[in-house]
């Protein structure tokens, strides 16, 4: 490293500026609307086309530590979801923490949104396993679930009704922070013929973007970025939305952190010889 | 513990009444405990201090106590004890009620299998664990084999050979654009495919074959790395929101419309700046102490961060 | 005995293996049933593992601070946090079933709403988990500064590459002309590229590392002696 960026760049300047950047401009936050590009738009025209009253299963496969990207994300689909009057599922591959949280995130949006427990969603409990735990559904639901995650029989729940196997939705929603896709893939969509969308944090997007060409996922929605052309497209502006402004500055941020990282490293590079 | 109480440990019911830990001083407790808990990790920014593994720790031990309850009354007791206890009491002709599919004496399997598992911790009979393990690992290799051939290998090989390197528009007419796409990515596979192979020597053609297989690489890498930038600056806009919010006197407009109309959320009282100025005062203090304990001697830069 | 503990397991996994494999091609009510069971029984041999993993944890912490080993508070602090943790979930599951006796609609439940458990949740795993990873906030800009560097032809490509992805997935990019289609084009084309050719040979590579196990080669998961 150069005897400049030595002084200058200690992580202590960085971690200053971005730490400033990021609380200023939420002290002087401006939602900023992000259009829906075609791949986001892949899942909200899939959920778009469902006839109302369909069964839709959302796996909520994240915890706590996703919770920035995801939870935007979750709830413009589940708003989504009810102004299209379909039954969601939420059930979880990822880890125990995961329901606790998708309960909080159900519970919240259909407050806002007026919809019923029971009756226009259900919350079922976090399956270990994965491929596993797709192949047990696949082939009888009750198997896994044979109650809810209130620990209520699925007779007693109308959302419910006419559900037996994983391939009796309509539509499969993965949000994940974690590989529980390879496993909808897998077991979802290769061995049960699922239609299957996927919403997961940016750091996986770029990891599954073959399948958009392929149609093994509708269409995709990566981080934040992904959330709030979601909310756009339902016209529903929220976190995400509120987010953007923020992102866009810390990327800027970023991209002036390279350049001057670059520029210190040649100067440092070019007067060395000169000393020499 | 009497055997009535683990008879009801298993019965199933309804929501309990609200309970003290829904009530307003559980919701003030916690909310300085997650803001303190939350700047205590942050201050890992300045170095691995015993303030940050503290909370680390208290993380750790009680995700795993949390785990614990959530895997016995999600899972180990509707999926399988109380379905076995249920098929068990059939069989000898004591039904505790209708039989229900799930019901079935083969779930003996599972639970001998999971029975070997724990004998990990008794190192005479560890080995049993090797049984279920087998079990587990030969299972997934069967189930997976054929459905990887197909989704990761059959499935984009399909999709090449079906659209070969010509798109057509909506109208049916020959779309430049979408033809170099197709063109681009099925030269991009094969070229990145030629560049892992390291059987054969890379000069000549295959050469530059693979130094186009570099290039795709590294727009792709190129691109993750951009897309991991916004992954790590969403969470941190997140807890720093948070922050903010409760740096606050009052809740904000938004947490009191998204709580529960009978439980409103507890004012924050700036729990951020005061639990700021405790925990920088802390670790300050610890700094001090340490030096103390190092015989005064001014320590040579900071210790190395363990990350980034 | 050493067919109990080698061969045994070897043939546990040879025969689920190769049963399973079969079991795709056969489209016959018995087959689906046998995935049915064989699923059923991963998925809670999975939680089981979940609870080893919390039994492996709690043993070592344990170890560690019976030796006093270096650091050892930190392991008694973890021990403490999970001993606590447990016993409120304990506590709660008692409570309740006492309840439950003579209110019917009342829940059998450890972590269930209202339990101190839900509490610990929201006060505690909640926050800290966020936290946790948003700290590689700080972390990934001292890198970008710090070893982000134009050193070749092949190091500048994914320089630009990231910087219009990064651009792209803002509403800022929106303003700059070409790139947001830059940015999609990157991310359907070259992007994908790559990455489906790396999923060919990690696809490839497991495939390879699944016959292995199913033909008793790959005995990793066996352990040591």
């Amino acid at each position: 490293m150069s005897p400049e960026l030595k002084k200058l760049g200690p992580r202590w300047v960085v971690f200053g500026i971005l730490g400033l950047v990021v609380t200023v401009s939420l002290l002087f936050k401006r939602s900023t609307e992000f259009p829906g590009t075609p791949v986001v738009k892949g899942v909200y025209d899939a959920v778009e086309e469902l006839p109302e009253g369909s069964p839709i299963l959302i796996s909520s496969d994240f915890d706590p530590g996703s919770e920035a990207e995801l939870v935007p994300m979750m709830k413009a689909i589940l708003a989504h979801c009810w102004r299209r009057h379909l039954r969601v599922i939420v059930m979880s591959l990822q880890s125990p923490n995961a329901m606790p949280l998708a309960q909080g995130i159900v519970e919240e949006a259909a407050r806002d949104n007026g919809a019923k427990e029971d009756e226009d969603y259900a919350l079922m409990n976090y399956k270990p396993g994965n491929l596993a735990a797709v192949l047990a559904i696949g082939q009888d639901w009750a198997s896994q679930f044979p109650e809810s995650y209130k620990h209520r029989k699925l007779a007693d729940i109308p959302a419910m009704k006419g559900i037996t196997r994983l391939g009796d939705f309509k539509y499969v929603l993965c949000i994940t922070a974690t590989t529980s896709v390879d496993s909808w893939l897998l077991g979802g969509v290769t061995k049960y013929g699922i239609k299957l969308g996927l919403g997961c944090t940016a750091v996986m997007a770029t990891d599954y973007y073959p399948l958009l060409d392929t149609k093994q996922i509708t269409g995709l929605l990566g981080g934040l970025a992904g959330a709030a052309q979601y909310e756009s497209l339902v016209k529903l502006p929220g976190k995400a939305t509120d987010g953007m402004p923020t992102q866009s500055l810390i990327h800027v941020t970023i991209i002036l952190f390279i350049v001057a990282g670059n520029i210190l490293h040649f100067a440092g590079k070019r007067r060395k010889p000169e000393a020499a | 513990m009497n055997l009535s109480v683990l008879t009801m440990l298993a019965q199933e019911g309804a929501t309990p009444p609200p309970s003290v830990w829904q009530g307003h001083t559980a919701a003030v407790i916690g909310l300085w405990l997650a803001v303190g808990f939350t700047l205590a990790i942050y201050t890992f920014l300045y170095k691995d201090n015993p303030i940050f593994k503290f909370a680390e720790h208290v993380f750790v031990g009680a995700s795993n106590g949390y785990l614990l309850w959530q895997a016995w009354h999600q899972t180990v007791k509707p999926n399988l004890v109380m379905p076995l206890w249920h098929a068990l009491r059939a069989a000898v002709h004591h039904p505790a009620g209708p039989p229900q599919p799930n019901e079935t004496l083969w779930l003996i399997v599972p639970a001998v299998l999971c029975l070997f598992l724990f004998l990990r911790f008794i190192p005479k009979a560890a080995w049993l664990s090797r049984w279920s393990f087998a079990f587990y690992v030969g299972a997934s290799a069967g189930n997976m084999i054929p459905l990887q051939v197909v989704a990761y290998i059959f499935k984009p090989m399909d999709f090449h050979l079906r659209y070969g390197i010509v798109a057509h528009d909506a109208d049916g007419h020959f779309a430049w654009l979408g033809s170099f796409n197709l063109l681009a990515t099925l030269v991009g596979v094969i070229a990145v495919l030629i560049y892992f192979v390291f059987s054969i020597e890379h000069k000549g053609p295959v050469k530059a074959v693979a130094r186009t297989g570099v290039i795709f690489l590294m727009i792709g890498f190129g691109a993750s790395f951009g897309y991991t930038v916004m992954a790590r600056q969403s969470l941190l806009i997140g807890k720093v929101q948070n922050l903010i919010d409760n740096a606050r006197s009052e809740a904000t407009e938004d947490a009191k419309s998204n709580a529960p109309p009978d439980n409103p959320p507890p004012n924050p009282h700036h729990a951020t700046l005061w639990l700021l100025v405790a925990i920088i005062a802390a670790v300050v203090a610890l700094e001090m102490a340490k030096k103390g304990r190092e015989g005064g001697e001014v320590p040579q830069g900071a210790a190395p961060p363990q990350t980034g | 005995m050493l067919h109990l503990k080698r061969t045994v397991p070897l043939a546990i996994a040879f025969l689920s293996g190769i049963l399973l494999l079969i079991q795709y091609f056969v489209p016959h009510p018995w087959s689906a049933k046998f995935l049915q069971y064989t699923s059923d029984w991963q998925v809670t041999l999975a939680y089981a593992a979940l609870l080893l993993g919390v039994g492996s944890l709690v043993q070592s912490h344990v170890t560690k601070a019976r030796r006093k080993a270096p650091g050892w508070g930190f392991s008694a602090v973890a021990l403490a946090a999970f001993g606590i943790t447990v016993a409120m979930g304990m506590w709660w599951s008692v409570h309740t079933a006492w309840q439950s006796r003579t209110d019917a609609s009342i829940v059998t439940t450890g972590s269930g709403e209202g339990s101190p458990l839900s509490w610990v949740y929201n006060s505690l795993l909640f926050p800290m988990g966020g936290a946790m990873f948003s700290i590689l906030g700080f972390f990934i800009a001292s890198a970008a500064f710090r070893a982000f560097r134009v050193k070749s032809p092949e190091a500048t490509l994914l320089l630009l590459s990231a910087i219009v992805v990064m651009l792209g997935q803002v509403p800022l990019g929106a303003h700059l002309p070409g790139i947001p289609q830059l940015s999609a084009w990157l991310l359907s084309v070259p992007t994908t590229a790559a990455k489906r050719a790396i999923g060919f040979g990690v696809a490839l590579g497991s495939i390879a590392t699944a016959l292995r196990v199913i033909f008793g080669i790959e005995r990793a998961y066996l352990g040591g002696e």
